[in-house]
């Protein structure tokens, strides 16, 4: 009896689990935070706006590039005073290496032209945290 | 024979279910007072603003045509973004249309003078006449907003120091209101499109 119990709860786990990964993708995280921090200026699918914010379906996410993705996640970019960048992009201090990862294999997965390939926490070892800062 | 008259009759109902854009009659929107007998509709207050090239606009240079107006301001990091690009893509489907404008009236002028709106016009591609981006004095600003039923008020706890709505909204040649969308909610845009259309087939009146 609390055999079939335990069998039946199993089950249930595996199906609703497959259910989740179905509808959200297996990035959910990513997704999640890119909905709730990027998809309000950069739009849902990465167009932006014109030049007055830029899009991602046009950005290097090849792994050369990772330091400067990393840190321009983490650091923001200040609007400058001649006005060529007239909106600020705010920082995300409070994000941790995981949630970054999660966003950026997201974009990654959904925006880049060739590089698709999931990133792994080892690859933000060649990454300087502090940004130069 | 018999079937003749029968189809004869039922002729006019081939025409009848047909989406006509000039037989559709756009509600004025707003509170409408009886004067003298006749209905005095809710219309936009006058106002005089400066665009992105200098010029002087007002709502007589605007009322050659018909409008579509928004609130904003360059620096908003929070609805406008999703809103403007609404209005761009209203600025793209009307872009060769004689007849209709665009209106972008910033709500922070002091941030927004003409060179910063005549960037942000360059950074979106697009020029006036067809779409003008408005600067004046604030509060006359905050008060138009309402003309427009557009929620608008300062809020230094709100992001950017703004807190407004992202309604879209359609003006007639009279100056009265007729249509609105949601900015934040593409899928209302393309019956706002209609609307405008609508609008241009009865002479913008």
């Amino acid at each position: 009896m609390v055999n079939n119990i335990l069998k039946t709860s199993i089950g249930l786990l595996t199906l609703s689990t497959l259910a989740y990964a179905c509808m959200y993708g297996t990035n959910a995280q990513g997704s999640r935070i890119y909905t709730s921090k990027c998809a309000q200026c950069h739009m849902e699918d990465g167009s932006g706006l014109g030049k007055q914010i830029p899009s991602l379906q046009r950005y290097d996410y090849s792994d050369q590039n990772l330091p400067k993705l990393y840190c321009m996640i983490r650091h923001g970019i200040n609007a400058d005073s001649i006005g060529e960048i007239m909106q600020a992009m705010p920082a995300q201090p409070k994000m941790n290496d995981v949630e970054m990862l999660n966003l950026i294999n997201y974009l990654r997965d959904q925006f880049s032209q060739t590089n698709t390939a999931a990133l792994t926490l080892k690859d933000f070892q060649t990454v300087d945290k502090n940004c130069g800062l | 024979m018999n079937k003749f008259w029968l189809f004869l009759l039922f002729f006019p109902l081939l025409f009848s279910c047909k989406n006509d854009p000039s037989k559709t009659e756009l509600p004025y929107l707003g509170n409408q007072e009886m004067v003298d007998g006749r209905p005095k509709y809710h219309s936009i207050r006058d106002f005089e603003y400066m665009n992105q090239d200098s010029q002087i606009v007002t709502n007589k240079t605007l009322a050659d045509g018909v409008y579509i107006a928004d609130f904003f301001f360059t620096s908003c990091p929070s609805i406008c973004p999703k809103v403007m690009k609404q209005m761009l893509r209203l600025y793209e489907t009307f872009e060769s249309t004689p007849g209709v404008s665009l209106v972008s009236f910033t709500l922070d002028p002091v941030r927004d003078d003409v060179n910063k709106l005549a960037l942000y016009a360059q950074n979106l591609e697009v020029k006036a006449p067809k779409w003008h981006f408005l600067t004046g004095d604030k509060d006359f600003t905050l008060d138009l907003a309402d003309d427009f039923f557009v929620a608008a008020l300062e809020d230094p706890d709100a992001p950017g120091g703004f807190d407004h709505s992202g309604k879209i909204i359609l003006v007639d040649k009279n100056g009265h209101v007729r249509s609105f969308c949601e900015g934040t909610e593409p899928e209302t845009i393309p019956k706002f499109i209609e609307d405008v259309k609508a609008l241009l087939a009865k002479n913008g009146q």
